[in-house]
């Protein structure tokens, strides 16, 4: 899924604080599992908003709604007749919501209540880590299923660098070795044959690095 | 007067721009700058246009700055992390680079490596503030340095864009004189007149723009620029002019001077000089 952070109160109440009705939106999808921008964060925000700006002698309207998916045309039309009565909305979704929004309603401004993090699971209740970059050309089957390029400071392709120490690595002792993880694993499915290879050079071509991508299935194109 | 004296004093100003070599052997590369040796006031050393992989421009402008050429080094933000470009910035002043062209630098996939990965650790009005930085004695950290470069430094334009997408270059050209760019390159120029539009709204011997007048080799070349590089306006004449000829190449630096006497005329402050693929001859049509 797709992992976010709320942003800190001061920088949402910079964006917002020049309008008098804010339309604060949800997503009921990979931001409510990260517990950043589903239905209780909301209410939770839109709470603390009105407070700060009731502190503060300012008259503020914020209103509350969450979509079961903002990165969709069809949720985001729920809220078409609604959009208008606000100067703005403020969007709890991932930075896809929050654009496809503004793509949608192209007059209304759009900001950000949530910092977009990365690709991750949810190892314990509170704790989620990044597994995955969306590099575009998946090399798990080669490396134990765990990915050296999400997981590697250094998206290193072929074993650890120097810096790995008691499979720890040189960034923080609490960060595990990729490397260490994938020989560790490799052992365990007796596949250790695989650490030999020399992996090919990666095609980076697929990366974000070439520009924004898409994909394209034809056959369920309408 | 060297190239940074003459540029301030408001004299007219040359540059040849050579790309180093594919390759170790940097034999062609010295002599074709040998050549322009005396006309142009240096050498504007190409970092691997068209992202093709080929020497840095780093590695080309210190050969020449050895054999006593002054040399404008470009260098491009999309191979290297701000530790590089920092670095690679204090390298080219201890080898005697004394100006640099900062550029965004294409994409990886338009060139021969597309599977290569772009970095782009800054933007191009960023290097020139960084390049400010560490002419102050600090770099990007605020580390202290032992001697600091005070590089001249330029960036690009887009001169030939039209109605927003111009206002949106003259904008962006202030921001980079704020940052600290002294000149400006244009994108390649076939033509003056695409540069009218320009001229109208811009000072170019105020904000020191020059234009970067290329000889076409061929007709076919011209076919390929046309179909390939944006913003560049291949005037169909020049193509038929080229298609006619009996020696294209001389018949495209003829082009090329007029296109170079034009744009003097229109107020430009001098320009960068290319011949790509005929680097040899690129001497025979600079302005003595």
């Amino acid at each position: 899924m797709i992992v976010a952070e709320q942003k800190k109160l001061e920088e949402i109440v910079g964006q917002i604080q020049d309008f008098n009705k804010i339309l604060l939106v949800g997503c009921n999808e990979c931001v409510t599992v990260c517990e950043a921008g589903g239905k209780k964060e909301v209410g939770i925000l839109a709470s603390a908003l009105r407070m700060y700006f009731l502190n503060h002698g300012k008259e503020m309207t914020i209103d509350e709604v969450t979509l079961e998916r903002q990165c969709d045309h069809e949720y985001l039309e729920e809220i078409r007749d609604m959009q208008d009565k606000y100067d703005a909305v403020l969007s709890l979704a991932c930075g896809v919501g929050v654009q496809f929004m503004a793509e949608k309603y192209h007059d209304k401004p759009v900001y950000p209540g949530v910092n977009t993090c990365f690709l991750g699971a949810t190892e314990e209740r509170g704790l989620w880590t990044e597994r995955c970059q969306a590099c575009g050309s998946c090399i798990l089957a080669y490396t134990g299923g765990i990915c050296p390029v999400s997981r590697c400071a250094k998206r290193l392709m072929n074993g650890p660098c120097g810096g790995s120490t008691n499979g720890k690595c040189e960034i923080s002792k609490e960060t595990d070795c990729a490397w260490q993880l994938i020989v560790n694993r490799l052992k365990a499915l007796g596949r250790m044959d695989d650490y030999e290879k020399l992996m090919p050079l990666k095609d980076w071509s697929t990366d974000r690095a070439g520009g924004p991508r898409k994909v394209v299935k034809e056959d369920v194109q309408l | 007067m060297g190239f940074r004296e003459k540029l301030l004093a408001g004299e007219r100003v040359f540059l040849a721009e050579l790309a180093p070599p594919k390759g170790s052997d940097t034999t062609v590369f010295v002599s074709n700058a040998l050549g322009v040796k005396g006309r142009a006031d240096a050498v504007l050393v190409l970092d691997m246009p068209g992202a093709v992989m080929r020497m840095s421009a780093l590695g080309g402008a210190a050969v020449l700055a050895a054999q006593g050429l002054s040399c404008v080094m470009q260098m491009t933000c999309r191979d290297r992390n701000r530790l590089a470009l920092q670095a690679d910035l204090l390298a080219a002043w201890a080898l005697g680079v004394r100006a640099v062209h900062a550029v965004k630098g294409e994409d990886p996939r338009l060139g021969d490596h597309p599977d290569a990965r772009a970095v782009y650790g800054l933007d191009s009005t960023g290097l020139i503030g960084t390049a400010r930085s560490l002419g102050e004695g600090r770099d990007m950290a605020g580390g202290a340095l032992s001697g600091s470069p005070d590089f001249l430094m330029g960036a690009s334009v887009l001169a030939a864009a039209r109605g927003s997408a111009l206002m949106m270059e003259i904008e962006d050209m202030e921001r980079k004189i704020e940052a600290g760019a002294r000149f400006f390159v244009t994108q390649p120029v076939l033509d003056a007149e695409s540069l009218t539009a320009f001229r109208k709204r811009v000072d170019p011997a105020a904000a020191r723009v020059l234009p970067r007048v290329i000889a076409l080799r061929s007709a076919a070349m011209a076919r390929w620029v046309a179909a390939h590089v944006d913003h560049v306006n291949v005037p169909p004449a020049l193509a038929a002019r080229l298609e006619e000829a009996e020696f294209p190449v001389t018949e495209g630096m003829r082009a090329a001077r007029e296109t170079l006497e034009a744009v003097l005329d229109m107020g430009f402050p001098g320009a960068v000089l290319g011949a790509p693929g005929i680097e040899h001859r690129l001497c025979e049509w600079i302005p003595e």
